[in-house]
């Protein structure tokens, strides 16, 4: 088996050889073991459902299923029912060890349909509360580009499982920039939908109104095919809604001449370190000089978007988990608890407040931003990322600041509702990836993947691996 | 979300039984007060629809747009 295949590719192989499935199954799953767990990356395996899944599909009479016989494994958030059982769902905590999936999540019914091979779960940041990936309980995921840095979260063993090749794509859950924080730390591309297009049943919950999944993936190809597998209306999740299907790989090739791209310098540009808000300088100059229209664009108000949205994940977060964190805050790491806590002291009108303040945002970037262009590109990490050590701050009183600062670029779009995609286009001083985020209006992800696409033509960082023997 | 209640703020004296670190607590207030803060700017604007309304609204509006396009 070679890594780095594309899920595309390893379709197109399945059907020509669908007895293949089952070997290349079997070697993801020992990667999976192997590389995976010296990664601190693999969370769970369950080696006789997943071969179980590539028998049935190499015995497939219709091999017409976009992700036939590809094998993906996902967050440790995903519930999964199998005929042996559930699988596990701690959320990443001590404090849920032993908890079983009540039921198979949404977008992994989906992928099922779709023809994946479900090849078990991997590392997420407590609760998905945290964005450097630190974990005490599950492992602390390392960067296959250099495992003395993180993988950012809270999606981290999804961001360095596929980093490193073993899958091609991974679905992760963005509250924040949990999708994009390890997707651009990892050199990845990232997808955020849309408010309401994909399904969040299934999937252990932090914030009703704030939470988003999506998938993680080496190129904007896979990614847009596993984006078209788990959307769907599902009346179980009420914020999901009927948004009519469109087929987000149309544009791939289409390029950019006929999109307009903004650049907000106040905020995204100024409130990011100089080399990153140079790079992303250099992608919009590149989308101009292959056709695109380029436009500077203000945003009023977007500063307190950012602290509004830590408001709003911290009182939702309280909501669900606040028994957990009053019976069991012992176990619990001390930067979770403290999240937590502070959104119990959240008033009802405080909250009436929130949602009122977030509908009225939304209404303005409608406005100001998305009335004039069709995509805002900003910065997603705003500086260089850090070691594992360096990040490593608990419940100190430099954690708050630092987890705000560091979803800087990436909060405001939860809070907006918006798609979003990321996609490395170069690297930062200390040899890391670098990604730009690519903001688009409601219901825009086939715009955002067009751009996304014509921009990985130019950089083409998906031709670059990481050196997997230092690991 | 509209169909979840709210449940009310925790009350100090029942943190203070759960044998959370007296210390971890007054960082955690010191924090939803700050945030807490910055929202109290937003009160008394004008309120409008919901951002499940909004989004509804900007579904159709892009269903609209695509039987165009076809």
């Amino acid at each position: 088996m070679s890594f780095y295949q594309s899920a595309l590719d390893i379709a197109a192989e399945s059907r020509d050889a669908p007895d293949s499935i089952p070997a290349r199954t079997s070697a993801i799953l020992s990667a999976l073991d192997g590389l995976g767990r010296r990664l601190s990356a693999t969370r769970f395996l369950d080696e006789d459902f997943s071969l179980s899944q590539a028998e049935t599909q190499a015995t497939e009479t219709d091999r017409s299923a976009p992700l036939f016989g590809v094998p993906l494994a996902h967050k440790e958030l995903y519930g999964r029912l199998t005929p042996a059982g559930p699988w596990p769902d701690e959320g990443g905590s001590s404090s849920c060890e032993g908890q079983t999936a009540h039921q198979t999540a949404f977008a992994i019914s989906q992928l099922d349909k779709a023809g994946s091979i479900d090849c078990g779960r991997l590392v997420s940041v407590e609760y998905a509360l945290g964005v450097t990936g630190h974990n005490e309980f599950a492992g602390t995921p390392k960067n296959p580009w250099n495992p003395d840095y993180i993988c950012g979260g809270s999606s981290s063993g999804s961001g360095s499982v596929v980093a490193a090749g073993i899958v091609p794509g991974a679905l992760g859950s963005d509250t924040g920039g949990s999708i994009r924080l390890p997707a651009a730390a990892c050199g990845l591309v990232g997808i955020k939908p849309t408010y309401g297009v994909v399904s969040r049943s299934g999937v252990f919950p932090l914030s009703h109104s704030l939470d988003t999944v999506g998938p993680l993936s080496r190129s904007v190809a896979d990614g847009a095919a596993i984006l078209q597998a788990i959307t769907g209306f599902d009346a179980t999740d009420s914020c999901s809604l009927e948004v009519p299907a469109e087929d987000y790989s149309r544009n791939l090739d289409k390029g950019v001449a006929d999109l307009s791209i903004g650049l907000c310098e106040d905020y995204f540009l100024t409130g990011s370190d100089t080399d990153m808000a140079d790079m992303t300088a250099d992608s919009f100059a590149l989308c101009q000089t292959l056709g695109a229209k380029g436009r500077a664009v203000k945003l009023s108000n977007i500063d307190i978007i950012n602290p509004l949205n830590v408001l709003m994940i911290a009182t939702e977060a309280a909501q669900i988990h606040r028994t957990v964190a009053c019976d069991k805050g012992h176990m619990l790491n001390d930067q979770t608890l403290m999240r937590i806590l502070a959104g119990a002291f959240t008033t009802a009108e405080d909250y009436h407040v929130l949602q009122q303040s977030r509908a009225r945002a939304i209404a303005a970037v409608m406005e100001e931003v998305f009335d004039k262009v069709d995509i805002l590109m900003t910065p997603v990490w705003p500086f260089a990322l850090p070691t594992i050590e360096a990040s490593d701050v608990g419940a100190t009183p430099d954690a708050a600041p630092l987890m705000q600062r560091i979803g800087h670029n990436t909060r405001p779009v939860n809070f907006l509702g918006l798609p979003s995609v990321c996609l490395p286009t170069g690297w930062d001083k200390n040899g890391l990836p670098v990604s730009v985020q690519l903001i688009g209006k409601p219901y825009s992800e086939t715009t955002l993947l067009q751009a996304a696409a014509a921009l990985e033509r130019e950089y083409r960082f998906w031709d670059r691996t990481p050196d997997l023997d230092k690991i | 979300m509209t169909d979840k209640i709210f449940i009310p703020p925790l009350e100090m004296a029942v943190l203070a039984e759960t044998g959370i670190p007296d210390s971890q607590i007054e960082l955690a207030r010191a924090t939803s007060d700050e945030l807490r803060g910055i929202l109290s700017t937003q009160k008394k604007k004008p309120s409008g629809p919901s951002v499940h309304e909004l989004f509804s609204g900007y579904a159709k509006q892009h269903g609209m747009k695509l039987e165009i396009s076809e």
